[in-house]
Order: structure tokens, then C-alpha cells, then sequence
């Protein structure tokens, strides 16, 4: 019986291990049994890779032709025992970077990330720079009637003054 | 005039990069799918044609493959499908292999269509899993590929098929 079992759980693994039509790479896990698991993966690589076809939208958010087909074959991938990265370098092997909906964190790609953070330390440096230089400058001093040569700045100081 | 200087030049560098990034941005279509399978080994198929014969692409190594993604509901796939069926028409029996493949259609409209227009001058695909529309990265139709002898794809075409590139592809075959 142990044998037979062995022998199940050896084949069930080859099984696994074989790549999928149209693929290069092996599964890197066996399949997937968890069917809830398994199709909160799917959506979510889905949510992830662009629908070529459309303005914006995401293959999971999409009826159109290539963007079923997108999910559908992201859910076999998933299926098959496809890690998240194999499958998202599966598609992007087809259609390229373009894909993905977010720009990857690595390579050139990293300044999308960065920029806006870096715009706002340069700004808020430039904004307390300005600041601190300003804080050094002396008020203008206050002009008293008493101290003031003008005689017309005198005279209305005077009236205000009643 | 030192310290205006330095708020200055960094903000030119930071509108330069910015002009450089837009004009970068307005130099392409952001609609225009790259083409990644240019010099890779097409992606394999085995499916059954409309008339339900099976065509595998790895048992047509040796012979160019010129692999058409249409459908009845687009308008320049039916512009283009006259010329596709004037050269497939002429191809011998080690000539090119033209190759007809469904996108988002049902084979009766398609056979219907096929009907009407006088017949099939080269075999339509059916894939009622869409895989074959992922594996090749098509966006929409029509879309074409030229494969070589070893089963390499060398050139995409997303539209309409330029007659010059057909022909040139179709050049030096029997």
C-alpha cells in the first residue's frame, strides 16, 4: 500500500512538474488543490496585467476577446502549480512590459516610483531653504511720529493721534 | 544672484528631463502592442481548421508559416482577406502555408462569411480556449505573422498587412 502511494505521489509530482503547451518552464510547485486559493490568485494576477484591447482597464475588469483569454489562461497557469512570477513573466514574454498595469519596482522603472517623492523633498527643501534664508532678514523697525523726519508722515500721525 | 542660481538650475534640469520624458511619450502609440516574439521560436498549436483537419505548426518545419488573426466583425481583416487569398492561391505545394485563426468568433459566422465570399482559399483555426491569442500576444485583429523554415517568427504586423512586406516574405519560395 505505502508503495503504491509512493508511487502515486511520484507520478502526481512528474505530472506536475511537466511544462504546460505553450510554455518553456516547468511549474515551480506542484498544483494548487485550494479551488478558493486558487481563484483569489487568478484574479488578482488578472487585476494586475493590462487588457490590450482597452483604455485602462485591467484584464479582470474587461469582456473583451484577448482579455478573457488573458484570465483564462492565467487561472490555468495558476492551476498547473505556476508561480505569481512565472506567470507574470509568461505574459510579459507576449506582450512586454506594456502589461503590466503597474510599472515593475526594479530598473529604470524605479524612477516612476521615486520621482514624486523625490519632487516633493526637492520642493519642500527649496520651500524651507527659501524659508530659513528669509528667518536672518531684520523686520523693517517701526517708524514713530516722533522719530520720523517727514513732516507730512508727522502731521497725519499727529491727526490720527487726534 | 548665487542663491538664485541654484534654485534656477535645478529647475530648468527638472523641466528639461520633463520636456524629454513628454517628447519621448508623444513619439509613440501608447496603444501599439511591442512585438515580442521578433527571432523566437513560435509558440506551438495543434488545431483543427473549420473544415475539421488538424494542423500542428511543428509538423510544418521546413515551410514558412504566414499565420492570420481575423475575424467577420472586422472591417480591415475584410479588406485584407482578398489579397491573403490571391497569394495563397498561388503558393505551391512546398509554398508558403497560409493560415487562417479565429479571434473572438464562432466558427458558423465564420463559415458562413467564408460561404459568401466564394469559398476558403487556405484553412481557418478554431481555438475555443483563446490560448493561442495569448501565447502569440495578439491585441486585436488583424493581426499576422510571418514564420521562417525553422519555426522562428521574424516579423509581426498588427492592422492591415502591407502588400510590399507579404510579398517580400512570399520571395524565394516555391
Amino acid at each position: 500500500m505505502r508503495t503504491l502511494l509512493l508511487a502515486l505521489t511520484l507520478w502526481a509530482g512528474a505530472a506536475g512538474a511537466a511544462p504546460l503547451t505553450g510554455m518553456t518552464v516547468e511549474p515551480a510547485n506542484p498544483p494548487p488543490t485550494d479551488e478558493a486559493a486558487i481563484q483569489t490568485r487568478s484574479i488578482a494576477l488578472a487585476k494586475g496585467l493590462r487588457c490590450p484591447v482597452c483604455q485602462g482597464l485591467s484584464s479582470a475588469d474587461s469582456q473583451a476577446e484577448s482579455a478573457v483569454a488573458i484570465r483564462v489562461r492565467a487561472e490555468e497557469l495558476v492551476r498547473a502549480g505556476y508561480t505569481d512570477a512565472q506567470i507574470t513573466d509568461y505574459f510579459i514574454d507576449r506582450y512586454g512590459e506594456w502589461v503590466l498595469l503597474a510599472p515593475p519596482t526594479s530598473g529604470h522603472h524605479l524612477m516612476v516610483w521615486l520621482a514624486p517623492g523625490l519632487a516633493l523633498l526637492l520642493g519642500g527643501g527649496a520651500i524651507g531653504g527659501m524659508a530659513w534664508a528669509a528667518r536672518g532678514k531684520a523686520a523693517p523697525a517701526e517708524v514713530s511720529a516722533a522719530t520720523s523726519d517727514d513732516p507730512y508722515r508727522k502731521r497725519v500721525l499727529d491727526e490720527l493721534e487726534g | 544672484m548665487r542663491r538664485k542660481l541654484l534654485i534656477l538650475i535645478p529647475g530648468l534640469v527638472l523641466i528639461a528631463a520633463l520636456i524629454a520624458v513628454l517628447a519621448a511619450g508623444f513619439g509613440h502609440d501608447p496603444h501599439a502592442l511591442p512585438s515580442m516574439l521578433d527571432g523566437k521560436p513560435a509558440p506551438g498549436f495543434s488545431l483543427q481548421s473549420l473544415q475539421g483537419e488538424t494542423y500542428t505548426l511543428s509538423e510544418l518545419k521546413g515551410r514558412k508559416v504566414l499565420l492570420n488573426f481575423w475575424s467577420t466583425w472586422c472591417q480591415p481583416c475584410k479588406i485584407e482577406q482578398p489579397m491573403l487569398d490571391y497569394y495563397a492561391a498561388q503558393q505551391g505545394p512546398d509554398g508558403v502555408v497560409f493560415l487562417g485563426v479565429l479571434y473572438g468568433d464562432e466558427p458558423e459566422p465564420a463559415k458562413a462569411f467564408l460561404r459568401r465570399k466564394g469559398g476558403e482559399a487556405y484553412p481557418n483555426l478554431y481555438d475555443p480556449t483563446g490560448r493561442i491569442i495569448v501565447d502569440y500576444g495578439v491585441g486585436g485583429v488583424p493581426e499576422t505573422y510571418f514564420i521562417n523554415e525553422e519555426g522562428v517568427v521574424t516579423q509581426k504586423f498588427a492592422g492591415l498587412l502591407p502588400a510590399k512586406d507579404l510579398e517580400a516574405f512570399l520571395e524565394n519560395t516555391p
